[in-house]
């Protein structure tokens, strides 16, 4: 299933059936949705799974993004690039699973830092041509000794990914999670509104 | 006509009462606004509602094609009320005027939508220029036309405009005529009336 049609999925279950013209919401709004419903279910099932005590995200939750454009801040001197979403906000490790210096055909792997031991980590030696990395919302920040100007990285990581036509980043044993999510954010009450000339009544 | 029945309407009157009729009937079957209630702007009949409404109105249902040139695109010199507007990628929203702010800022809905105005639409969010419109225009003027020669006015259909109805409207036209006129009869008499001459030719 695409992104896109699991948004009109959710639409036409909200309509009833075919969407009229000027239909609310619309699917460019519920691509928006779904986006948080995965990631609502992405944590769902990171909780269930923790209950159990196995602690472990579906790998249908993972995304991979691959050239990343490096730039030097030239006021810390770190390399820093912007990843097309965040990570999920599930447990160090399970968020974002690797990171990789891209090149030649090649990749080196990065070594991910904890956000409590950036400042730490800062006062340590560091071993040689070892290059480390942390995120800051959608903007990753990799340190290395060796000049990376010009290089790329890539991510594995549990966050929303993919465009319309791209398959939904979601296992399909969570989508009725998601559905049920979403659907349930359109039941309440919205506000009355008087202007409303019934256009876009549902 | 008189409280006894027993007068009679001539060619004229009969022209003028069909024709106030079927443009209450048209209007009916439209929807009409006194019927909204707070909150609630929806009719107890409409256009848009059923198979039975958009059958009895199919008559009436025209297409155009208008370009947009510079945002704005002309109403049809025949336009009573729209039902539909898309370019050739995708729907038109008609929104309310105090809407009109908010969808064009919108970081989110990107859907093309219209504003009403006089003898226009002007269209915001598309790089298209042609709309098609679908939509209901007002019924015709119906003429039952006579000729007198004989002392009587007898049909005849030189002149004459027969309506677009659909047979079982025309019916409930006649019913409503009647009605108005203070001749009692109902629509399952006048259609069982028809269905008699149908079957025995007189």
């Amino acid at each position: 299933m695409t992104n896109k049609q699991l948004a009109e999925l959710i639409q036409r279950r909200l309509a009833g059936g075919d969407p009229p013209v000027g239909f609310s919401p619309k699917i460019e709004e519920l691509l928006l949705w779904t986006r948080i419903g995965i990631a609502a279910a992405a944590m769902k099932n990171y909780s269930d799974t923790a209950n159990i005590d196995v602690e472990n995200i579906g790998d249908a939750f993972y995304v991979t993004f691959k050239n990343i454009a490096l730039l030097r801040d030239d006021s810390s001197g770190n390399y820093e690039g912007t990843v097309p979403a965040a990570p999920y906000g599930v447990p160090f490790g399970h968020d974002v699973a690797s990171g990789y210096l891209e090149g030649d055909g090649k990749l080196a792997p990065m070594v991910r830092v904890n956000q409590k031991q950036v400042d730490v980590f800062r006062k340590l030696p560091q071993p040689p041509n070892s290059v480390f990395f942390w995120f800051e919302g959608s903007k990753v920040v990799v340190v290395s000794e060796v000049p990376l100007t010009g290089r790329s990285v890539r991510f594995r990581m549990a966050a929303s990914g993919g465009g319309l036509n791209d398959t939904v980043n979601c296992p399909d044993d969570a989508i009725p999670f998601v559905i049920d999510y979403i659907e349930r954010k359109f039941i309440n009450p919205m506000p009355e509104d008087l202007s409303n000339d019934g256009n876009n009544k549902r | 006509m008189d409280e006894y029945q027993n007068q009679k309407l001539n060619g004229s009157e009969f022209n003028l009462l069909f024709n106030q009729q079927q443009n209450l009937y048209y209007s009916y079957l439209l929807g009409t606004n006194e019927e909204f209630q707070p909150g609630r702007p929806v009719p107890r009949v409409g256009i848009g509602m059923s198979e039975l409404v958009r059958t009895k109105l199919s008559p009436f249902i025209k297409t155009a094609s208008a370009s947009i040139a510079s945002g704005v695109t002309n109403k049809p010199s025949d336009f009573g009320r729209i039902a539909l507007m898309y370019t050739p990628t995708a729907n038109v929203d008609i929104i309310d005027h105090s809407q009109f702010v908010s969808r064009r800022d919108s970081a989110i809905i990107t859907t093309p939508f219209a504003l009403e105005k006089d003898t226009k639409w002007e269209v915001y969010k598309t790089t298209e220029s042609l709309t098609i419109i679908y939509y209901p225009n007002a019924p015709r003027a119906v003429v039952w036309n006579w000729d007198s020669t004989s002392g009587r006015e007898v049909y005849t259909s030189t002149g004459s405009v027969d309506p677009l109805w659909l047979d079982a409207d025309c019916y409930k036209i006649i019913g409503r005529m009647l009605g108005v006129a203070g001749v009692v009869v109902d629509d399952q008499f006048l259609m069982n009336y028809g269905q008699k001459v149908t079957n025995t030719g007189q």
